[in-house]
């Protein structure tokens, strides 16, 4: 496998993981709205939610560890859980902004599966730290997404944010919605 | 919807998206916007280029005769195309139109047949 080859497995994995994990999140906040009511019962939308998980993590994982063996992107192991040390000058804010949402989002996915163990109150805090996850995913693919520029993938990634940042406004200001 | 019709839903819209993020890619090998430009990635975009058309070495000697013919050896033309007697051995060699003057015209030059330029350069 030449750095070709991992070029385009980076940016294959990051445009799917992002689908998939806007998925996550839509699912998520159906469990506490009701935007998905007409489609399944809370219990089927929490299966989903939780299905999600296993669809996305191995693309998460196959977009860093592409990245970590593509030459031209310049990232160290170091720059996958530390955040702004990246050494691409012009563009360590949004590849920081990668780190960061990676480091969110597996603390909450072993949280998750480690829900038993926690404080209920201590876990719904750490689980709500995906939605800081999800718009640091959001503009780290913005800012330095190879695909993100063009206007198809971009209409399709600024639809999907904007429809799920209503969404969780309305859960945030209205509560759980009418059914 | 039954949990498992939603997790089929899940499950083929990821295989869409891996399906049409490879295509996408593939057919976009290279954007010049884009924050990190590998330079392999040029290599697939760069459509081969054909090779130039060399340029022709040899003078058009046989469209330009310095000395006029005999009168009684046919004009280049007729011999051209192959339709008057056969030329004297000693003046084939300069008046026996070739294929390469007709390939290597040059831009400006009529694209006509290497006799009627011939014709046209003498009078």
């Amino acid at each position: 496998m030449d750095d070709l080859t991992f070029w385009f497995l980076a940016r294959v994995t990051g445009l799917t993981a992002f689908a998939v994990l806007s998925l996550s999140v839509l699912s998520g906040e159906a469990l506490r709205t009701s935007v998905l009511d007409f489609l399944a019962s809370n219990r089927a939308i929490r299966r989903l939610h939780d299905f999600t998980t296993p669809l996305w993590l191995p693309l998460v994982f196959a977009h860093v560890i592409s990245l970590l063996l593509d030459k031209t992107a310049q990232i160290r192991p170091v720059d996958v859980v530390v955040p702004f040390v990246n050494p691409y000058a012009p563009y360590f804010l949004p590849i920081g902004l990668g780190t960061i949402a990676f480091d969110i989002v597996m603390v909450v996915t072993v949280t998750s599966w480690l829900k038993r163990r926690m404080n209920n109150t201590l876990w719904t805090w750490i689980h709500r730290t995906s939605y800081v996850g999800f718009v640091a995913i959001f503009f780290h693919a913005a800012q330095s997404g190879t695909d993100f520029d063009a206007p198809l993938v971009s209409a399709i990634a600024w639809s999907t944010a904007a429809a799920l940042a209503i969404i969780g406004v309305t859960r945030i200001v209205w509560g759980r919605l009418p059914a | 919807m039954p949990p498992w019709a939603l997790r089929l839903a899940a499950a083929g819209i990821t295989a869409l998206s891996l399906l049409g993020s490879t295509n996408y890619a593939l057919a976009h090998p290279k954007n010049p916007n884009a924050p990190l430009q590998p330079p392999v990635a040029e290599k697939p975009a760069l459509p081969p280029e054909p090779s130039p058309t060399p340029v022709p070495t040899l003078p058009l000697r046989t469209v330009t005769p310095t000395t006029p013919p005999p009168p009684t050896t046919p004009p280049p033309t007729a011999r051209a195309t192959a339709t008057g007697p056969a030329p004297s051995p000693t003046r084939a060699p300069t008046l026996r139109p070739t294929p390469v003057p007709q390939i290597t015209l040059q831009a400006g030059v009529r694209a006509t047949a290497l006799p009627r330029v011939t014709i046209t350069h003498v009078s």
